[in-house]
């Protein structure tokens, strides 16, 4: 049986959020350390700690804001391509694969599970370079499908519902000010003309309350 | 954030509207500006040019931060004429899991839709000024040719086109086959192409007028109607 791999965390480094995201998970603090471990589904420990790096690069903490680390980017990816998403198992995959131009998009053979491996491999030693080393390394595969897709699951990571991984405790719907998955806006609208409106943000679990699973939980 | 289907449309440059001045475009598109709820992964972003050299990174992050609710865009559909050369045939080489062909379709845009998209997105850029607002890249380049890789809006109409007579179209004003005068087929497939609003009333007209003529006229003598 595979030994199972865990993302460490400085607990500093989240804030305390993580925990409330991977409830039901068996998230392990090291009261000592101060550090949690994160059961990855994917990765390995070195595989997560590269793509937390990068996406810590592509969406930084910094005077602007809390960033990836803080939101579990690392794992909502994780968990992606764990799923049916990084196995392609809804994608049409059959034979042949044909060059063709970009407006026909991505016809490769490669699945974003392999995809990612693939790019991580490329990236070695990446999460013990210094900051500015780091970014000359991803803005010299910034045409390639994997840092495509890394750019693009970090704003994922960042954005979506807490229920696929990233997002920890809405940190980033508080980041950007947006307020949840609601019916309507229809009773809010004339209430502040002008005035830059805001509402404590709500996930998709608290607003139908009961705990809810994205598709990467999908059994076969 | 939006308020689902809140926003305004106008239709001065729509159909045969407002086209003096832009010869060579046939047909316009209505213009529409809409708070419509884009959710926040889809909205980050946007900012406008020249505020960030990248789409990631410390000064990307500040940038989309900053314009996150202080933008919005202008969009439009317009009328996709009916061209010979666009179709959907089914693929010589693609199956499905059942071993049936995959439909392929052979779709690229033509001067004509280049030349709407030139002047809906100079009326685009005239309203966001009229509302001092600092106006964008138009991204009407993407009609260099059409890709599958951004949506864009997709109501396909035709593949049982309705006309006067039998050489130019599949079924008549009735909504019944040419040939096979017991076969009525109702929906999008009759029109060529989609006008730049959607068709669902017209629908509605066609099919009631096909039900009135199937009952009124059709069953009493079965056979060809037009």
């Amino acid at each position: 049986m595979k030994r199972r791999e865990f993302l460490t965390l400085p607990v500093q480094s989240l804030g305390g959020v993580l925990l409330y995201t991977l409830a039901g998970e068996a998230v392990r603090l090291q009261a000592q350390t101060r550090e949690i471990r994160v059961p990855l589904r994917f990765f390995t420990a070195a595989e997560a700690q590269v793509v937390q790096a990068a996406c810590e690069r592509i969406f930084p903490s910094d005077a602007s804001g809390p960033g990836a680390t803080e939101a579990g980017v690392a794992i909502y990816i994780d968990r992606q391509l764990a799923g049916p998403y990084g196995s392609d198992k809804y994608r049409f995959t059959q034979p042949p694969f044909v060059e063709s131009g970009p407006e026909h998009g991505y016809q490769g053979k490669q699945n974003p599970g392999e995809i990612y491996r693939e790019g991580i491999r490329q990236l070695a030693n990446f999460a013990e370079l210094p900051p500015e080393q780091q970014d000359k390394r991803l803005r010299a595969i910034e045409p390639s499908m994997f840092f495509r897709l890394l750019r693009q699951h970090t704003m994922e990571g960042m954005f979506s519902d807490p229920m696929h991984g990233g997002n920890a405790g809405l940190i980033g719907w508080r980041l950007i000010g947006y307020p949840g998955p609601l019916m309507s806006y229809r009773d809010e609208i004339d209430k502040a003309p002008g005035k830059p409106w805001r509402r404590k943000p709500v996930s998709l679990a608290q607003v139908v309350g009961h705990p809810v699973s994205g598709w990467e939980d999908e059994k076969d | 954030m939006g308020a689902g289907g809140l926003g305004i449309c106008i239709s001065d440059f729509d159909g045969k509207e407002g086209l003096d001045a832009f010869p060579g475009v046939l047909r316009g598109g209505n213009i529409r500006l809409v708070s419509g709820g884009e959710g926040p992964i889809a909205s980050f972003g946007s900012v406008p040019p020249g505020e960030t050299q990248s789409n990631w990174g410390s000064d990307f992050k500040k940038a989309a931060l900053a314009w996150y609710d202080r933008a919005t865009s202008i969009g439009t559909e317009a009328e996709h004429l009916a061209y010979r050369q666009n179709f959907l045939d089914l693929d010589p080489t693609y199956t499905d899991k059942y071993g049936d062909p995959l439909a392929r379709l052979t779709l690229d845009w033509t001067d004509h839709e280049r030349a709407q998209g030139a002047m809906l997105t100079k009326v685009h850029a005239e309203i966001a000024k009229a509302m001092n607002g600092r106006a964008a890249e138009p991204n009407s380049r993407q009609l260099q040719r059409y890709t599958v890789t951004q949506y864009q809006s997709t109501h396909v109409n035709g593949g049982v086109i309705m006309g006067g007579t039998p050489d130019r179209s599949v079924v008549n004003p009735w909504s019944q086959h040419w040939q096979v005068p017991n076969l009525w087929v109702v929906g999008a497939s009759a029109f060529p192409q989609n006008g730049s609003g959607n068709p669902t009333l017209t629908i509605l007209a066609l099919t009631l007028r096909a039900a009135d003529g199937l009952i009124d006229r059709y069953l009493k003598h079965p056979g060809g109607l037009a």
